[in-house]
């Protein structure tokens, strides 16, 4: 039989059996307490089946016997009085034996309990209802082989044997046995039970006498508080160290018993940290299960490989990523695991693999999730990437397969396309990610499609010690948890490596990758120590945020250090960049650095890319949409001024040679993508180059491409649409200053005018009609609003290129005055949603509550188009909402309504 | 008659009181840690006997502008209260004695006193011809945690 199952078996019975001692005495006690019978019943039922799993013929018997009896007490058919409860105390008494006897020899004893069995039997059949004494003999006769021995060992180790048995004899009925029947055999279980006695009511001390008991119980709270005291205890050896190195000579007396004393403390730090100590495969328990659930509920079939399981770290981290682990075998199965028959087609086993394994790794224990099922899909990834926005399309073009899949770590991001059971509500791997990043671990993944995915986690043993590099930052230290640092970059001004800077940003160029900085000292606000001008080396500590890297200047590094962690007084907790603080060797309190803090300083530059080297990288929350955020591409074409389009009404970004052009009656013309497409230029002054590469916008209308060709691509950024100079020349909207730099809103519509002489033709159907006719019937009118001065530039020239009149209005009171004083001037409405005071909400409202009015089709016309926004826009009495930039759209729209408004007036 | 125990202590030529029942030390000129970026009461950390001790600047959380009496003389003393905890230490110019103060010589707070005194005062006691006054510490370091929040 295997060990390990049957020490668990004695531990785990041993307990329970105590447990039903207890229970029955106080059941004996409170007869009328169902609650209570249930859980004995339980107990044994449990006792019963583990042991018929391990094969312990005597023990399974007298358990199901036992339990028959309690079976009939709890359902009411005997009544729980003190025969039948004395009857199982008695089996309990032999079970025990048989435990003791297990433990020692690992087979249960010779011996026939059939008697005992018998008595059980016949009192559940309710046979006999009175005193068992005769039954009760032949049991403890049966069992007599084995007794003296045990009895003289016992009576070797105690001293209070007989005091013990009259204690135990009280409560029990058998007092009249151990009186009549000479001393062998009925003091047996009683002398079994003898450590008992001392404190009767103590339930763990039964485990006392036998070997089973090599672990105790102990409260959570007393391991903590001894684990502060030893943290208490190292940082005071390390005074004492620190001191005796500084007073060399004067002290050396004490430097033995000071030697003798550091090794005690290591050790004692050790074993305390060991006490902590659980293995991981409690965290694991729930596991198997879930697989097991989750393979019936998805009709997938999976093995779950555990792998490590006796691996130990600190309960308090088993804890933490107790959730995260099944959060992240959830996802393993319901999206990695594909279905049997996907399986088999793919030309895998059909039965999918999730391996789990842990191990020892440095201070630290590394834990891989592998699936070997489809891995993840980096097409799907970047839809949904797109589709939240999460980055612009153009980057993610340019991205590598690795980094998309970080994606997956991106708040709210999840891939499941419908939401199921299992997972995909949306708080995915975000959160597994916080979580773990909490407890200072990382999570790594990396995945092929078709072939898997490998998740990898590292985390610390414990989370009350940690090794810290101990570094200068103005004069200060500080602690920065070793787990995040990858690497330590020294600048002298004499090495290759140099900090650079970029628009003010500080950078450094490693191994051919551009790091982004931070200056801890100006993060901080901390003072120069150092002589200005003077010695200049100082350190780049390159940490690791998720898949990126940046690194941190310090001035010193001193020491790595396992440091104590103590947690922050909640006064200061919300300075977001310290974790933590710790003692010294010296008694100085420091401060620990938070790694992902600090990260976050740079912004969203780290977020999902490795920024390019001037690219700030587009902001992704969707408070900046709010702001009205527009992504523009920034670029450079014949003057020195620069220009910019919003990215969203550009459909491509190429490089062609400037060879191929042709020229169709002097226009230039470009084969691309199987059709010519007009090619522009910014200026009418601005000639091509004969030769070279340049890049290339690419426009999409309805039915034709328009590429412009520009000189340089600068840049994308994000800027508030607050033109700053109202347009002048024609082809550009305004004037923004972005990055400190004038640049020109160009008017992409007016370009493309210039050279689609079809552009008539990829205007909507209906709205044809009032072109051709447009002097005989009046154009048809919208009404634009929007506190926007850039998408009134934008979209007036737009309309009224497709043939319609455009009233605009900054503000929505304004446009309501101006509707109500003349209702008959409008065919549509176009409004934006955003708008201070009142907003497009509201303003649609006003329009659909007043009954000169109402008929007039209203468009919502918002940079955020979601499903939320669609109904609340209904609700408010849009017809219908378009998304800012889908011009298209926009214009189908509008010509839908028009046409039929003006059928119907 | 109840009385309670107090810590007397002052900063510039205010006496202060505040109960003892928090109080674990009490202790002279601390040296601590500057914390970068902190709000400007909070004077840094310090390490008393394995405890680590946020301190906080009575001086400028009672906002009080009025300097030291004896700038050379006497060094800054700090009484370190249990908070929900937390070891906190109140930087104070100088602390004179416990005391017993009646709680029937108590009188209530003067509306006319600085809003932000106030809020952390429960009453004002007569003692050997000095008022003091008297500080509840879970206002002193419960507004400070709140503002910090």
């Amino acid at each position: 039989m295997d060990d390990g199952l049957l020490q668990d078996f004695l531990v785990e019975t041993t307990e329970s059996i105590e447990k039903i001692d207890q229970d029955l005495l106080s059941l004996e006690k409170d007869p009328n307490n169902p609650p209570l019978i249930d859980s004995i019943f339980r107990l044994m039922h449990t006792i019963k089946g583990t042991c018929g799993f391990l094969e312990l013929k005597r023990l399974a018997s007298l358990a199901h016997a036992a339990e028959t009896l309690l079976g009939k007490m709890r359902d009411g058919e005997k009544p729980i009085t003190q025969e039948p409860i004395s009857l199982i105390l008695e089996a309990m008494d032999q079970v025990k034996f048989i435990i003791a006897v297990l433990e020692e020899d690992k087979v249960e004893p010779e011996g026939d309990d059939n008697p005992l069995i018998a008595s059980l039997d016949a009192m559940s059949r309710g046979e006999i209802g009175g005193p068992p004494e005769p039954e009760a003999h032949s049991v403890s006769a049966s069992a007599q082989p084995v007794e003296p021995a045990l009895l003289e060992s016992l009576e070797e180790s105690s001293d209070s044997e007989p005091e013990a048995v009259v204690v135990s004899a009280a409560p029990a009925p058998s007092l009249k046995t151990v009186a009549k029947v000479p001393a062998p055999e009925k003091t047996k279980p009683e002398a079994k039970s003898e450590p008992k006695k001392p404190s009767a009511e103590d339930s763990a001390e039964e485990k006392g006498g036998a070997a089973v008991d090599q672990t105790i119980r102990i409260r959570v709270d007393l391991v903590e508080s001894l684990m502060n005291l030893v943290g208490e205890l190292v940082l005071t050896r390390n005074q004492l160290l620190q001191l005796m190195r500084q007073e060399q000579d004067n002290l050396s007396v004490f430097a033995t018993p000071l030697q003798h004393l550091s090794h005690v403390t290591s050790e004692l730090q050790d074993g305390i940290v060991q006490a902590r100590m659980q293995p991981v495969g409690n965290a694991w328990k729930k596991l198997p299960r879930i697989i097991r659930d989750l393979s019936v509920e998805l009709g997938k079939k999976m093995d779950l490989i555990l792998v490590g399981e006796e691996t130990e770290l600190d309960r308090q981290v088993i804890e933490m990523i107790r959730d995260p682990l099944i959060h992240m075998v959830r996802n393993a199965a319901d999206h990695g695991v594909e279905t049997p028959a996907e399986r088999l087609a793919a030309g895998k086993p059909e039965t999918g693999q999730i391996h789990l394994q842990a191990r020892h790794e440095g201070g630290y224990i590394v834990m891989t999730l592998k699936d070997d099922g489809r891995g993840l899909n980096i097409d799907a990834i970047k839809k949904k990437v797109l589709e939240k926005g999460l980055c612009s399309p153009e980057k993610l073009a340019d991205m590598e397969d690795e980094k998309i899949q970080q994606f997956i770590f991106a708040p709210g991001f999840s891939t499941a396309a419908t939401l199921t059971s299992v997972s995909g509500r949306g708080v995915g791997m975000d959160v597994v990610c916080t979580n773990i990043e909490r407890i200072g671990g990382v999570i790594q993944m990396a995945s092929q499609q078709g072939q898997g995915s490998t998740f990898t986690i590292k985390i610390p043993l414990t989370l009350a010690i940690i090794s810290a590099m101990i570094v200068g930052i103005g004069g200060q230290r500080m602690a920065i948890p070793q787990l995040g640092v990858s690497e330590l970059v020294r600048i002298t001004p004499q090495s290759d490596h140099k900090i650079e800077f970029l628009k003010g940003a500080p950078v450094l160029r490693l191994r051919n990758k551009l790091l982004p900085l931070v200056d801890l000292r100006s993060l901080l606000h901390l003072e120069s120590d150092k002589p200005e001008g003077g010695s200049t080396t100082i350190f780049i500590v390159v940490a690791r945020v998720g898949a990126s890297h940046f690194g941190m200047i310090v001035d010193r590094v001193f020491d790595t250090e396992d440091i104590v962690v103590k947690p922050l007084a909640p006064i200061l907790q919300n300075l977001g960049v310290f974790s933590g603080n710790t003692i010294l060797g010296d008694g100085q309190v420091i401060m620990i650095l938070d790694t992902n803090g600090v990260a976050q300083t740079l912004g969203d530059t780290l977020t999902g890319q490795d920024s390019g080297p001037t690219t700030p990288a587009v902001k992704k929350t969707i408070a900046s949409n709010l702001e009205e955020q527009v992504s523009l591409l920034v670029f450079r074409a014949g003057t020195k001024t620069m220009k910019a389009i919003p990215l969203a009404m550009i459909a491509r970004l190429e490089e062609i040679d400037l060879k191929t052009l042709e020229y169709t009656t002097d226009k230039p013309v470009l084969q691309y993508r199987g059709s010519l497409i007009p090619i522009v230029t910014i200026s009418g002054d601005y000639h091509l180059a004969e030769e070279g590469i340049a890049p290339m916008l690419v426009f999409n209308t309805k039915k034709q491409s328009v590429g412009m060709i520009v000189d340089e691509i600068i840049d994308i950024v994000q800027a508030p649409m607050h033109l700053t100079l109202p347009s002048e020349g024609t082809g550009i909207l305004g004037t923004l200053i972005i990055n400190n730099q004038a640049t020109d809103i160009v008017d992409a519509y007016h370009h493309m005018h210039k050279v689609v002489n079809t552009w008539q033709d990829s205007m909507p159907m209906s709205t044809k009609g009032g072109f051709s006719s447009a002097a005989s019937k009046r154009s048809q009118r919208i009404l634009f609003v929007d506190d926007s001065a850039f998408f009134r530039n934008l979209l007036t020239p737009m309309l009224e290129t497709a043939g319609y009149a455009v009233l605009g209005f900054e503000a929505a009171a304004d446009a309501l005055r101006a509707l109500k004083s003349d209702p008959d001037t409008v065919d549509l409405i176009l409004s934006d949603i955003e708008m201070p005071e009142m907003n497009g909400f509201a303003f649609a409202k006003a329009v659909t509550e007043d009954p000169t009015l109402q008929n007039i089709p209203l468009i919502a016309f918002t940079a955020h188009v979601n499903s939320d926004m669609t109904i609340k826009a209904r609700k408010s009495g849009f017809r219908e909402c378009v998304a800012k930039f889908d011009r298209e759209g926009l214009l189908s729209h509008i010509a839908h309504f028009l046409g039929h408004h003006s059928v119907a007036a | 008659m109840k009385t309670e125990k107090h810590v007397l202590f002052s900063i510039g030529s205010q006496m202060f009181a505040m109960s003892v029942s928090d109080v674990t030390d009490v202790l002279h000129n601390p040296v601590s840690t500057r914390i970068p970026l902190a709000v400007p009461e909070i004077v840094g950390v310090l390490n008393m006997r394995g405890y680590i001790v946020t301190v906080l600047d009575m001086r400028v959380r009672l906002n009080i502008q009025e300097d030291k009496p004896k700038p050379d003389i006497d060094t800054p003393m700090c009484i370190v209260v249990v908070f929900r905890g937390t070891r906190y230490g109140l930087m104070v110019d100088y602390v004179h004695d416990v005391v017993d103060l009646s709680a029937s010589l108590s009188a209530p707070v003067p509306p006319s006193l600085d809003p932000s005194v106030r809020s952390m005062a429960v009453g004002v006691y007569q003692h050997q011809k000095h008022l003091v006054l008297a500080l509840d510490i879970t206002k002193i370091v419960g507004i400070s945690e709140n503002l910090a929040a």
